[in-house]
């Protein structure tokens, strides 16, 4: 159900961003911070709605309510960068385009994964953080991959693999930190 | 142990909960991918399908990464884990009250719980279920692929590499097609047999030996087929001329190559009878020089070589035909010029008649030794 709805959500995300990189013709710095803005903008929807739906049910939002919503914006993303595969593979179909798979995807995915860290802080201020982290990240992964030669770009794809099963086990880990406070103070 | 310890143990629980989870839903990801680009080769061969299209397919599969990790993580909270290593609901209950009477009264018992669930491997590792089943899917696409590769491509797919699959199916259909281009020539039943019968045979005969040989057969089963005494009369009314070699082949040798021989014999150093085989059949075999490929590669070749095979003969050629004078048999200008040749065969110059000649002295002396004969008896 959940994938069902991201579905055409991340499409969506994507053809937009695209829309907007189409209109302005920007500068590479300005193309990454049209994406990243684009996810950032969705993670503080999702915030916002679970905000929303605590003020409308008058209790506390449970946990694993959260936690879908959470689930939603990630899939969205991974959706975004499906089809930027995808549509890349179309434009360039080589086989250097599995080098997407360790290098440009999990960028997107482990932005992603930042903002999933910002919104179970909750914090305003952390979103921000993680904007400006995440961009700078993206933006510097993609001027590097301009210079550095093949092997290198693979090495690093390969530490942008370990570093997305890093945040994801960190964003495990703060789910069940948020488990257990919510079982120590039970409604 | 206070609220904190409990904090940690229950922790300590859900990490490796965690990790068993992570690690069977990558080796999910990794078997689902294999099986899947299998899966795609497999309707590559069969359909022949194009690398675009698998590489799109495969690059889609592998990118699904997230959804191995994430999906389901709404459901790992502390309570579905707590559940699974609290049989009687004591953590739970301790979890759940908000009453700090309570809780102390149930401590004891939950830390004494805990530090038991502790010692022991909650969670030890295991793989899910579905991934045997997955394991399965893989050994069975391995097995269908071999399968259609070996029905297809009359090989296996040892190396997993699809563009190695799409040049040998490329290979094949360029193979099929230009065996499909190949032009068909409608060849009528009596041609054929012309040719056939033109093409020499693995034996290394060709027409006109097999019909001498057919006639020679055909002499024989009628010579066998005749009365034994008919059979003696028609060999006795054979003349020498008849088991003559021929005059014309001997000369016709003679103007072919040059050396010593008894005159009207066929001798082994013939330069076109090396071959062991006599009469036209021998020529005409040591023309085409048929015996190496009828598989005596020596016979033709060693004898002709060499000259103490010549030298040799000349002996028997002598006891043969004792009564003739040996001669040369090649050009006497270019044999005039080989002294040493001259010189070998001297010795073999010998002048020998043993006809008796007419003699009026025998005469007397038989026609006296009949006489007395006749008185005697």
């Amino acid at each position: 159900m959940i994938v069902l709805g991201a579905l055409p959500a991340g499409v969506g995300l994507f053809f937009l961003v695209r829309l907007l990189e189409g209109t302005f013709h920007g500068s590479m710095t300005i193309n990454v911070l049209f994406e990243e803005a684009a996810k950032f903008a969705l993670f503080v929807l999702v915030a916002l709605a679970a905000r929303a739906g605590r003020a409308a049910a008058s209790r506390k939002v449970l946990l694993h309510e959260k936690v879908t919503l959470l689930l939603f914006a990630l899939l969205c993303v991974v959706v975004f960068g499906i089809t930027e595969n995808i549509l890349y593979f179309v434009s360039f179909p080589t086989s250097s385009i599995y080098k997407r798979l360790l290098y440009s995807y999990p960028i997107h995915l482990n932005t992603a994964l930042l903002y999933a860290l910002g919104f179970l802080s909750g914090r305003a201020s952390s979103f921000v953080l993680y904007f400006i982290i995440c961009s700078l990240y993206h933006l510097g992964l993609n001027h590097l991959s301009l210079r550095l030669p093949v092997a290198g770009v693979y090495a690093f794809g390969i530490a942008n693999l370990v570093f997305l099963l890093l945040l994801y086990w960190r964003v495990r880990v703060k789910l069940i930190e948020r488990s257990i406070q919510e079982c120590w103070n039970p409604k | 142990m206070d609220k904190t310890d409990i904090e940690l143990t229950l922790r300590h629980f859900l990490k490796g909960y965690l990790r068993t989870r992570l690690a069977n839903r990558l080796i999910t990801y990794a078997l689902l991918n294999l099986a899947v680009y299998m899966l795609l080769l497999t309707v590559m061969i069969l359909a022949d399908s194009s690398l675009f299209v698998f590489h799109l397919l495969f690059f889609c599969s592998l990118s699904l990464l997230p959804l191995f990790l994430f999906l389901g993580m709404e459901r790992t909270t502390l309570r579905r884990i707590v559940r699974t290593i609290d049989e009687r609901c004591l953590v739970e209950s301790y979890l759940q009250t908000s009453s700090a009477e309570h809780r102390s009264f149930m401590q004891e018992r939950v830390e004494s719980h805990l530090a038991r669930k502790k010692s022991d491997r909650t969670f030890p590792f295991r793989l899910f279920t579905a991934n045997f089943y997955l394991i399965g899917l893989c050994l069975s696409a391995f097995v269908f692929l071999q399968a259609v590769s070996l029905i297809t491509l009359r090989d296996f797919t040892t190396p997993f590499s699809a563009q190695n699959l799409k040049t040998k199916l490329l290979e094949r259909g360029a193979l099929q097609k230009a065996i499909a281009e190949l032009p068909v020539e409608e060849i009528s039943g009596v041609d054929s047999s012309a040719t056939e019968e033109q093409r020499a045979t693995a034996g290394g005969e060709n027409v006109e030996q097999r019909a001498g040989k057919d006639l020679n057969d055909k002499a024989l089963e009628e010579l066998l087929g005749d009365d034994t005494m008919v059979a003696k009369d028609r060999i006795d009314r054979l003349s020498p001329d008849d088991l003559r070699q021929e005059p014309d082949q001997g000369q016709k040798q003679r103007d072919i190559g040059w050396n010593y021989q008894a005159l009207g014999t066929e001798s082994d150093t013939d330069p076109e009878k090396t071959q062991g085989f006599p009469g036209d059949e021998g020529q005409e075999i040591a023309r085409e020089g048929r015996g190496a490929e009828a598989g005596s590669s020596d016979v033709g070749r060693t004898y002709e070589e060499s000259p103490l095979r010549k030298y040799a003969a000349i002996p028997e050629q002598v006891a043969a035909k004792g009564s003739e004078v040996l001669s040369p048999t090649g050009n006497l200008e270019e044999g005039q010029k080989r002294i040493f040749l001259n010189a070998l065969f001297a010795d073999f110059a010998i002048q020998t008649n043993l006809r008796i000649s007419f003699n009026p002295l025998f005469d007397s002396i038989r026609e006296r030794y009949l006489e007395l004969l006749d008185e005697l008896f």
